[in-house]
């Protein structure tokens, strides 16, 4: 008897979701909405700005070609090169700037950490599958364009529980 | 067309009553690691495990990285409970280099380590659904982890790998009103969890599979050396987050969980009433957590530790967790040893298995709590 | 006259021709149907090898619901599967029992490489059981990077897979 009443109790509790709202997230007509703009970090007081931990962006205009960030990354993904710009800046002598291999970058930030020039963030760009190796390779000059991602939904809860919108 | 085996591996001559059965790692219900087992009919006569498959040597590495550079790593081990994996890691560097934590950071800390400890167990609960056959079982922790999942996310960044503790504190502050945000999904979440009693836990069907497979007495719980939610479910009353707490545990207000049954069910009972425990820890440290200040001590660029060790663990989704750093005055440490649940809770899987039948093998496998890729490091 | 042209030669060759005619009508729409039933039941193996399946697992829940794309996880037999997702690093130990599930499976079949480890190695690049990606084991058709990728960017990852079935010729 108390075996009925439990596959009871059981299919009842599932047959009362048919009036929840629809959780699921259609993905390439909608995108999710993040916090902020992209993870940041303030050299000064030492502490990060919360944000999304995607891909890179470099001011051309404030990197120095220090390095700092390929050492940071040396022990970690050896993900950032250094490599030659045609570019000629006061401040960047060597003309040198980060290229970075998405195929071996983590996404830790911790690069963003090192830069003491505030000028490599994190986006909210996550969309980077590729065909090719070669592909995943960014160039200072991908690295520079500010991602456009659309952002339209997040979890709001209601009365007919969780969902998107 | 005859496939050429591999080195390593070879037929074996079939016994007339006794029978091997390789489980895994290709087998839906294996993970990445593989069971070698003899059956006679429907019954296991002996199991052997045979982890390893995702052996990356995590410990030589951490010897060649300085205390920054080996956050990202150590977190891999296990990629949905990471902030767990991190924490005693910061915890005996802060040790070995003499670091203060501010008090922000402490309570963020337990918070973070919390909604972690709650996405991990989702995981598994959904995992242990799928291999039960309970495919709602599978949706519905999926579905709920994504809320604590966007909660970690707005904090540190990431979705499962978070690296976001740091030896001093957290690497960036909360972002604005997330407190109402996160006392509104968790308030959400505990509603829901009343709602997995009626389906899983108390349904007949789930009872008849897991009841009295593979039943671990005390004793034997504690002379094989588990921890965690397979050592509370045959009644041993071990927390470390009560034992030995760590940050500010102490302060906060939750209970311990000790089921006495010791069978598959109380083991997959005992991680859902810690869900319900986190939730009340969450909440309390929402209302006790100091509105500003700093989160972070500065350290200098490429800390020193000094001639020394340090041993500290904490409570994680699967059991305590153990790191223990040799440090000889350099910027690398001499020795990283992580001692997991996960390995632990392996050992006893032979002596649970034998004389079971083979349709429980995933009831009693899954109930240990047990994440391949953390007991292989 | 009509004798004349009815020799066997010229039948063979009329029939010869009327073939090309039926294969140049037919096989389009027939290349077309088999891209489409390829492109929607993509069914990936069961085969976790390291810490991604996390995501692949998140990916098939409620949230992200992979199988609107034709796309079924925990499939049981690898015989009627035809993707592979490596799903994060390949040991030395995994790496045979990767190469055998891939010889397994009936042709067509493809392969992502999921996360950096898969791709390059990652953060693994200097352990001594580590495969540096796993190109040297089975042919790669998409990379998808993160560690681990989220659940959209595997979702992407699948829609360029898609794409490139499309473009293929069909055997």
């Amino acid at each position: 008897m108390s075996t009925a009443v439990g596959i009871i109790r059981a299919l009842n509790s599932g047959v009362k979701h048919l009036a929840v709202k629809r959780f699921t997230l259609r993905y390439p007509e909608q995108k999710l909405k993040f916090v902020g703009d992209g993870f940041q970090f303030d050299p000064q007081t030492g502490v990060g700005i919360a944000g999304q931990k995607g891909r890179h962006i470099l001011f051309h205009d404030k990197c120095t070609g220090c390095q700092l960030c390929a050492i940071a990354c040396e022990g970690i993904a050896e993900a950032i090169a250094m490599v030659k710009v045609n570019e000629t800046w006061k401040h960047n002598k060597k003309a040198i700037m980060p290229q970075i291999d998405f195929g071996k970058c983590v996404f830790c930030g911790l690069c963003v950490d090192a830069c003491p020039f505030y000028c490599l963030y994190m986006t909210n760009d996550y969309e980077l599958s590729s065909f090719t190796k070669e592909g995943l390779i960014y160039t200072p000059a991908q690295l520079a364009v500010k991602p456009s991602v659309r952002q339209d939904v997040e979890i709001k809860i209601g009365k007919r529980g969780a969902t998107h919108g | 067309m005859t496939t050429q085996l591999p080195p390593g591996m070879q037929l074996e001559k079939v016994d007339d009553r006794i029978m091997t059965l390789n489980v895994g790692p290709q087998h839906p219900g294996s993970g990445h690691m593989r069971l070698i087992m003899k059956v006679d009919g429907d019954f296991i006569v002996s199991c052997d495990p045979d982890p390893g498959y995702v052996h990356r040597g995590e410990e030589k590495m951490a010897e060649y990285r300085n205390y920054i550079q080996n956050i990202p790593h150590l977190e891999r081990p296990v990629i949905h409970d990471s902030c767990n994996i991190l924490y005693p890691y910061c915890l005996a560097v802060e040790d070995l280099l003499a670091i203060e934590v501010p008090e922000r950071a402490k309570y963020i800390r337990v918070m973070a380590s919390e909604l972690n400890r709650c996405v991990y167990t989702l995981y598994w609960l959904a995992i242990y659904g799928i291999f039960l056959g309970h495919s709602t079982m599978f949706m519905w922790p999926m579905g709920d982890r994504e809320l604590f999942i966007d909660l970690l996310e707005a904090m540190s960044g990431a979705r499962v790998t978070h690296a976001y503790f740091v030896p001093g504190g957290i690497r960036n502050d909360i972002p604005a009103n997330f407190e109402e945000r996160c006392l509104r999904q968790v308030n959400y979440f505990e509603k829901r969890l009343k709602e997995y009693e009626d389906i899983f836990y108390q349904n007949p069907v789930l009872k008849q599979r897991t009841e009295g497979a593979g039943i671990l007495s005390k004793i034997d719980a504690i002379r094989l050396g588990t921890t965690g939610s397979v050592l509370r479910a045959s009644g041993v009353d071990f927390d470390v987050r009560k034992k030995e707490p760590y940050d500010v545990y102490e302060s906060l207000d939750f209970e311990t969980q000790v089921l006495r049954e010791g069978d598959s069910y109380a083991r997959s009972r005992v991680p859902y009433l810690d869900m319900l425990e986190s939730c009340r820890i969450i909440r309390d440290a929402l209302k006790k957590m100091p509105k500003s200040g700093s989160v972070r001590t500065k350290l200098k660029p490429n800390p020193k530790g000094g001639n020394d060790e340090a041993y500290r663990r904490v409570e994680s989704g699967r059991g305590s967790l153990g790191m223990y750093i040799v440090s000889d005055s350099k910027t690398e440490p001499y020795r990283v040893k992580i001692s997991v649940g996960s390995f632990r809770n392996l050992i006893c899987m032979p002596y649970l298995l034998k004389g079971e039948k083979l349709g429980n093998m995933p009831a009693v496998y899954w109930s240990l709590n047990y994440w391949p890729v953390e007991a292989d490091r | 006259m009509l004798k004349e042209l009815i020799t066997p030669n010229a039948a063979n060759v009329f029939v010869g021709k009327l073939g090309d005619i039926l294969i140049r009508a037919v096989g389009k729409p027939l290349e077309y149907a088999i891209d489409w039933g390829r492109l929607w039941s993509l069914w990936p193996v069961h085969i976790e090898t390291a810490c991604c399946s996390v995501e692949f697992g998140a990916a098939s829940g409620p949230r992200f619901d992979v199988e609107r794309f034709g796309i079924i996880e925990a499939f049981g037999s690898l015989r009627q599967c035809d993707l592979v997702v490596v799903q994060g690093t390949i040991t030395r130990k995994m790496a045979p029992r990767l190469r055998m599930v891939y010889d397994q499976m009936p042709d067509p079949k493809y392969v992502i490489a999921m996360g950096a480890c898969a791709i390059t190695g990652g953060l693994y690049f200097d352990s001594y059981n580590v495969l540096p990606g796993i190109d040297g084991v089975i042919p790669v058709d998409v990379y998808i990077p993160g560690c681990p990728p989220r659940p959209e960017t595997l979702i992407q990852g699948c829609i360029l897979l898609q794409e490139k079935i499309k473009r293929m010729k069909v055997r």
